[in-house]
């Protein structure tokens, strides 16, 4: 089945002080002159082609502490800084928490966000911000950035543009994050999903589409094109008016072997399988390594591990409200420090990281304050991310936190600046922006250039 | 010449003999797993991620290899299994809603339960362990911002703090004479181990002293060693150590993580959890 959603927002987000800076930057656009943006404005303007070709995003769905993994704190008082110790790390004068030796010894090849700041404290609202850059409500919900990426990009061979690799589509226990998809550009522009099992299988929901259609049965047309009048007419009795895109894509991949086989990841070695874990987010990430190879523009690799299955039935993600530190060294770090240095070497060997963009990023951090039950809640006012590939300039951090790390001291970053940063490495301009009507405002990250 | 190669040959399959003996694989299924306990000689419960949302109980038969759910029909998340001395009680965390984890005592003879249940809202205990002589359950819950012991009978009654310390208590472990208690704590900044009167929590000594996590610590059964994992290697191993905190020799060794160290009742070994090529499986060795 492809999932639906119905799109509604508005554009906002008021400017930071860094925006505020560099609101000239947009301010032909304020004043309804697109024509006045000049060459020089953007990186991407320069000709040279994208420098990222593909964007990873590694979506931390539910929001990891920063105090307790990237941005500890171990002079805060005793109620701040939780029970880890702090290890150095390729980077000099910077320091992680002792549950991320690896990624620690790889640090030297990606830049640390320190300094971020979002305006929504729940999962859902908050996805979508960090997602879109906007706000959800009052409406209608702005596209994705793997959307924008992707629309901009063009449909380019069988794959899609902007892929989910994870579990389906992220959501707590009482909805959906609204900007996981093609908001204002309509769901035709809503990331193909790929749902990959702890063994490695993958789901691809969309080919239900085509149900009783095989791979193997698609060089009998006769029978094909009879399966599709069926699956148009389920597609119409539910509602579903832009079937045509779908359909194209799924029957595309049904139809071309070499499309399939990316998502195949069986056809990498043992070792390299092990390597990556047979969890669901690390299967989910050699997944996610495959398509960046095949050259799908935009892939968002969600955390997918149901790691410690305390809610029932519910994928609970980092969101870390009772059993902060428990979960935190138990699963959740040692999963993400298995896995994340493992995808950036194997970009690496590959010759992939160059032109592909990675950044691991979540909604929001947690409290800096532990809570009354000894673990960390919400907190949007600071929190992390991590961006290494396409040339970004690695091996130092941007932006600091305040003794405590409830705030930002310097450079306070925003969801749509993380957009916009990334939109441009992807090749857009602000006048490709301008041209879709996204992401208006919005600054670039300069330390990232 | 040929019998100097003869001998060598019988020397290496000996020294592999001996490896294998020391080192054993119990499972061979890789899922995630955790928790390992024994509840007699011969059967194992622990916790295995039996579907994405579900980590669920199963005992394992040591010398059928046989193993299934230690609550068939249950389709809540079960974890940390903790086993009373004489074997008759089991005592289990259970996930209700959304971080909402309740406390189960199962009287294994009299087909009963008594429970803790969750406070409201999002509220959980933790790390349950019996008292030596099987009548209380001790366990850990936090409240006012502190992770303190506790204790309550078999029946989920008379709940009394036992330990109440800043920062964050876990792991209780009770001494099989019923003096000492060990537990982790980060009163002094990181998880450290320390060792104090069963009866009231008094007597504190710390056992451990390094920067790095020393957590999960157990009493051997005849209360003289303890056996606990530490991160001061670089990544997860299983150490051993005297009740004084004296000799502390790490058992294991290896790239990944080895986690979740139990005790077998006879004292000689341990079975742990081994993260290996990506997988999960419970190893069983022996302690020299």
């Amino acid at each position: 089945m492809i999932n639906v959603g119905q799109f509604r927002s508005r554009t906002c987000g008021g400017p930071s002080r860094r925006a505020f800076l560099k609101l000239g930057a947009s301010l032909p656009l304020v004043l309804g002159r697109p024509d006045l943006l000049s060459a020089g404005l953007s990186a991407g303007e320069s000709g040279s082609g994208p420098r990222a070709k593909s964007v990873l995003v590694v979506w931390l769905w539910g929001a990891p502490s920063h105090l307790d993994t990237f941005d500890p704190k171990p002079d805060a008082p005793s109620e701040y800084r939780g029970p880890f110790s702090t290890i150095a790390t390729r980077t000099p004068g910077v320091r992680f928490t002792d549950l991320l030796p690896r990624i620690a010894s790889i640090s030297d090849r990606f830049a640390l966000v320190r300094s971020h700041v979002s305006t929504q404290p729940g999962h859902p609202d908050g996805g979508t911000v960090a997602l879109t850059g906007f706000h959800e409500k009052p409406g209608p919900v702005q596209p994705n950035f793997g959307a924008i990426v992707a629309r901009h990009r063009g449909r380019d061979g069988d794959l899609p543009g902007f892929l989910s690799v994870g579990r389906g589509i992220i959501q707590d226990s009482a909805r959906i994050v609204e900007g996981y998809g093609g908001g204002t550009f309509g769901k035709a522009w809503d990331p193909f999903q790929v749902v990959v099992k702890n063994d490695g299988s993958v789901d691809l929901p969309a080919l239900d589409l085509l149900e009783g259609i095989t791979p193997g049965r698609i060089s009998d047309r006769r029978s094909l094109l009879s399966q599709i009048d069926v699956g148009r007419r389920r597609l119409a009795a539910a509602g579903i008016d832009d079937w045509e895109r779908a359909y194209q894509m799924a029957y595309g991949l049904l139809a071309n072997p070499s499309a399939r086989e990316a998502f195949d990841v069986t056809r990498e070695s043992e070792s390299t399988r092990q390597r990556y874990g047979y969890t669901h987010f690390g299967q989910s990430a050699l997944v996610a390594r495959r398509m960046i190879e095949a050259r799908v523009p935009y892939v968002q690799l969600n955390w997918s591990q149901t790691v410690e299955a305390i809610t029932p039935n519910f994928d609970f993600g980092w969101d870390t409200h009772i059993y902060n530190f428990e979960m935190l060294m138990d699963r959740h770090c040692p999963l993400l420090d298995r896995v994340l240095p493992e995808l950036m070497n194997d970009l690496q060997e590959r010759g992939l990281l160059e032109e592909t963009l990675v950044v691991v990023m979540s909604e929001f951090g947690r409290t800096p304050k532990i809570n009354p039950r000894a673990a960390r809640d919400h907190w949007p006012q600071c929190y992390f991310s991590l961006w290494s590939g396409a040339g970004v300039p690695t091996g130092g951090t941007i932006g600091e936190s305040d003794r405590l790390g409830e705030h930002p001291l310097t450079n306070p970053i925003s969801p749509l600046m993380v957009g916009t940063t990334i939109s441009e490495l992807a090749g857009m301009t602000t006048k490709d922006r301008a041209e879709l009507n996204v992401l208006p405002g919005g600054t670039l990250i300069d330390e990232l250039f | 010449m040929p019998l100097v190669l003869a001998v060598l040959v019988v020397l290496v399959v000996l020294a592999a003999t001996t490896l294998e003996a020391a080192d054993r694989q119990l499972t061979d299924d890789h899922r995630y797993k955790r928790d390992p306990v024994f509840l007699d000689a011969n059967t194992l419960i622990y916790v295995v991620q039996a579907r994405p949302e579900q980590l669920q109980l199963v005992q394992r038969d040591l010398k059928s290899g046989k193993q299934r759910p230690v609550h068939k029909d249950e389709t809540r998340s079960e974890l940390e299994p903790a086993v009373s001395p004489d074997g008759r009680f089991l005592a289990f965390l259970q996930s209700r809603s959304a971080a909402s984890v309740g406390m189960v005592i199962e009287d294994l003879r009299q087909k009963k339960t008594a429970e803790i249940p969750p406070a409201s809202g999002f509220s959980g205990m933790r790390s349950p362990a019996f008292s030596h002589d099987g009548k209380r359950v001790l366990y850990v819950f936090a409240e006012g911002g502190r992770q303190k012991i506790f204790s309550c009978t078999t029946s989920a009654g008379d709940r009394k703090v036992l330990v109440d310390a800043s920062g964050i208590c876990n792991w209780p472990s009770v001494s099989r004479d019923g003096r000492m208690l060990l537990y982790g704590s980060t009163r002094d900044g990181n998880y450290e181990i320390y060792r104090a009167r069963a009866s009231d929590g008094s007597g504190l000594r710390r056992l451990t002293r390094h920067k790095a996590q020393d957590v999960r610590p157990r009493f051997s059964p005849d209360g003289r060693r303890v056996v606990f994992v530490s991160n001061r290697d670089g990544n997860r191993e299983i150490y051993v150590m005297g009740v004084d905190g004296s000799g502390v020799t790490r058992l294991t060794e290896h790239p990944e993580r080895d986690d979740y160290p139990t005790w077998h009742p006879d004292g000689k070994r341990i079975v742990y959890v081994a993260e290996r090529k990506g997988g999960f499986d419970l190893r069983i060795r022996d302690v020299p």
